[in-house]
């Protein structure tokens, strides 16, 4: 007898055992019994099932991910546009999930198979434009609001639906390339023709005024010019003017000074009255008076 | 020896009774040694630190019972599971590439290439630094955080650069083409109108600028109070955009971790590289070296401009100077040969027949020391005879000479 003490105590540790159910942070518990659902345990801590006949079920509490398969879709002005869309979500009734699809791979499915559908629908009426830019947030709003009620049935809650990616079919990428590398061009030709148009404007600009500030210094020169003829104009006229008939014998002297130099060769008639004196030099020849 | 080893025996009985074969009961001191020794093990197992940094987050059957500081902690073992967390690393995330293990980033293409809000297609490489905020929500209510994040950084840049755009015009120059220099009031009238004109269609070319900025501003959706405000959205998310893209991306990724309770508290955006992609990256340069030379022709007409200028104005200045040089000097010159003209003819008056003689004597006397060639020809002889002179040089004559 002394040695079934040791196999009874494992037996009776066995049963405890299997009666007992850690339920963690991270799950939900199925209770059931030969199939038949009994409960839920969303509760974390303890759990306890009857023992062999009660089979313990966990479901991910947690949030988790469907990521669809990237797919082609057709926006309302006919452009293909790749988006690969993926859908957060958790398990917040655990029967209704259990009943209906029992696993989170079939679920995902089924979740990816609405997605596409109401992603569909909601891409036929968006242009690309639209569904690129702004619209974006507002259209998975939609998709994610429909996805949730769809989803709801299988003991889901969608916590959203985003595209992860948006891409152009690769055919489409290269035209789209061509038209940013003629736009580029564009823009680099514009440049070079503002710089060459900023630099002329400068330059005309420059000589312009160059041409100004040269020509006012002109003006002004001539101006001081003209004063200081005109002063000394005035000058000589009030000062010759008091014997006019000798500053006209003063300055033919002078000049002829100045034009009969070493170069010149003069001839004079002996008759003049600079020789008066050479034949006759008793007699005085008649002479202008001054 | 064993009837119930078959039933229902667990494994321990199996291991017990195998020791005691093997022994054969001559160490049977040696099993309750082992068991002491095992079960003092599982005991210290039980013993755990928590660093500086980090904390513990306890869970007696599965539930989470408590949170440990840094020090050396007890968990019951089987019935109390720890899950340590680093709450001051600072972890990453690489978007749109992979580096490699001597710093290379190899980038992804499938992550890399996205579509702007203009329908163009750029390249954007990404960092994300976050830390766990809240360890509870990490560990338990969001399988894997990480790959979440990987993703939802994704959307979130996406999302953001598919609201912003790549610059399709070309930037207008800030007003710095030549400040209109003073033109003199003395200018003519058509002058005057040209520059008028000018003005006017300065004025134009900046309602336009305006114009331009204007409508682009409503499309964000506007989130009030926002630092993001002040930066325009229309900027080139390749330039100028990258800051506001970084912070919108860093916002937009947070709020979805929030979303999805995911504990983690993202402190940083960084977008490594934003660039277009190979096949039109050449295009892009060229569109930066062309307003490269933009700026390089400016410059260098400014530098024309810098030199002409001064140039011409020292030069007007030579002109203006020289001219009142001549001024003062004939006006001087005049005074003073009126001086002298008034001095003489004071003497003169005194005595006018000797001086008009003196001075003519004089003026003769010089000259004709100074002229070389000298023929003088008696009247007489110059009428009877033919007056042939070989003049081989200029052959000037005193006008007072032939009366």
């Amino acid at each position: 007898m002394k040695r079934l003490i040791p196999v009874l105590v494992v037996l009776a540790l066995y049963v405890g055992f299997s009666s007992i159910i850690f339920v963690d942070e991270t799950d939900h518990v199925i209770i059931t019994q030969f199939g038949e659902f009994k409960r839920t345990i969303s509760e974390p801590g303890l759990g306890f099932k009857v023992p062999f006949t009660q089979t313990a079920t966990r479901l991910e509490k947690r949030i988790l991910a469907s990521d669809a398969p990237p797919e082609e879709y057709l926006t309302e002005d006919k452009k293909r546009l790749l988006a690969d869309p993926i859908t957060r979500w958790r398990i917040i009734d655990p029967l209704e999930f259990y009943t209906s699809v029992k696993t989170i791979a079939e679920a995902q499915r089924r979740l990816d198979d609405i997605v596409l559908s109401e992603l569909r629908q909601e891409l036929a009426n968006k242009t690309m434009g639209e569904m690129v830019g702004s619209a974006r947030g507002g259209m998975m709003a939609n998709v994610t609001e429909r996805t949730r009620k769809n989803a709801a049935k299988f003991g889901i809650e969608v916590v959203d639906v985003r595209i992860k990616h948006l891409d152009l079919p690769k055919e489409v990428q290269q035209s789209v390339f061509a038209r940013m590398k003629a736009e580029r061009e564009r823009l680099a030709k514009g440049y070079r023709a503002q710089g060459q148009e900023e630099s002329d404007k400068i330059t005309s600009q420059t000589d312009k005024e160059a041409q100004i500030i040269l020509a006012q210094a002109r003006k002004r020169a001539e101006e001081l010019r003209g004063e200081g003829d005109a002063v000394s104009t005035k000058i000589y006229a009030e000062a010759f003017g008091e014997d006019p008939e000798f500053y006209s014998f003063i300055r033919n002297l002078e000049v002829y000074e100045k034009a009969l130099d070493k170069d010149a060769t003069v001839v004079m008639s002996t008759g003049s009255e600079f020789f008066r004196y050479l034949d006759q030099p008793g007699k005085a020849p008649a002479r202008p008076t001054p | 020896m064993s009837d119930f080893d078959g039933n229902n025996g667990p494994d321990l009985r199996a291991v017990v009774d195998e020791y005691r074969q093997s022994l054969g009961g001559r160490f049977k001191w040696l099993i309750p040694l082992v068991v002491v020794v095992v079960i003092i093990g599982l005991g210290l197992s039980g013993l755990y630190s928590v660093e500086p940094g980090e904390v513990g987050v306890v869970r007696t059957f599965g539930e989470e019972t408590g949170q440990t500081q840094p020090g050396l902690h007890y968990a019951v073992p089987l019935v109390q599971h720890v899950d340590v967390v680093d709450l001051a690393k600072v972890r990453r995330e690489e978007i749109g590439f992979r580096s490699g293990k001597e710093g290379g980033g190899q980038r992804v293409d499938a992550e890399a290439l996205m579509l702007t809000g203009d329908e163009n297609i750029i390249e954007a490489q990404m960092i994300v630094q976050y830390q766990v905020r809240d360890p509870s929500l990490f560990l338990f209510e969001l399988k894997d955080p990480q790959k979440t994040l990987h993703v939802a950084a994704q959307v979130a840049l996406r999302g953001v650069v598919g609201q912003m755009r790549i610059t399709s015009s070309i930037e207008e120059l800030p007003d710095t083409v030549a400040p209109l220099f003073e033109d003199d009031e003395e200018e003519d009238e058509a002058n005057e109108e040209e520059a008028a004109d000018d003005k006017k269609a300065d004025g134009d070319k900046k309602a336009d600028g305006d114009d331009d900025a204007k409508p682009k501003k409503d499309k964000m959706p506007a989130k009030k109070e926002d630092p993001l405000d002040k930066m325009d959205p229309s900027t080139d998310i390749l330039t100028k955009g990258r800051e506001r893209a970084q912070l919108l991306t860093k916002r937009k990724l947070q709020e979805l971790m929030d979303l999805y309770e995911s504990g983690l508290l993202i402190t940083e955006v960084k977008l490594q590289v934003v660039d277009a992609p190979d096949e039109v990256k050449d295009a892009f340069h060229d569109v930066v070296r062309a307003r490269e030379e933009r700026e390089q022709l400016i410059n260098k007409a400014r530098g024309y401009r810098e030199d002409r200028v001064p140039k011409a104005r020292g030069e007007a200045q030579k002109i203006i100077r020289a001219a009142e040089a001549y001024r003062q000097e004939r006006v001087l010159r005049a005074r003073g040969e009126a001086t002298r003209f008034g001095s003489i003819l004071a003497e003169y008056n005194k005595a006018r027949g000797i001086t008009r003689e003196r001075l003519h004597l004089e003026t003769m006397e010089r000259i004709l020391q100074q002229v070389p060639k000298k023929v003088y020809i008696d009247d007489q002889v110059g009428k009877s005879a033919l007056p042939l002179l070989n003049l081989n040089q200029t052959m000037t004559t005193v006008p007072g000479g032939a009366q």
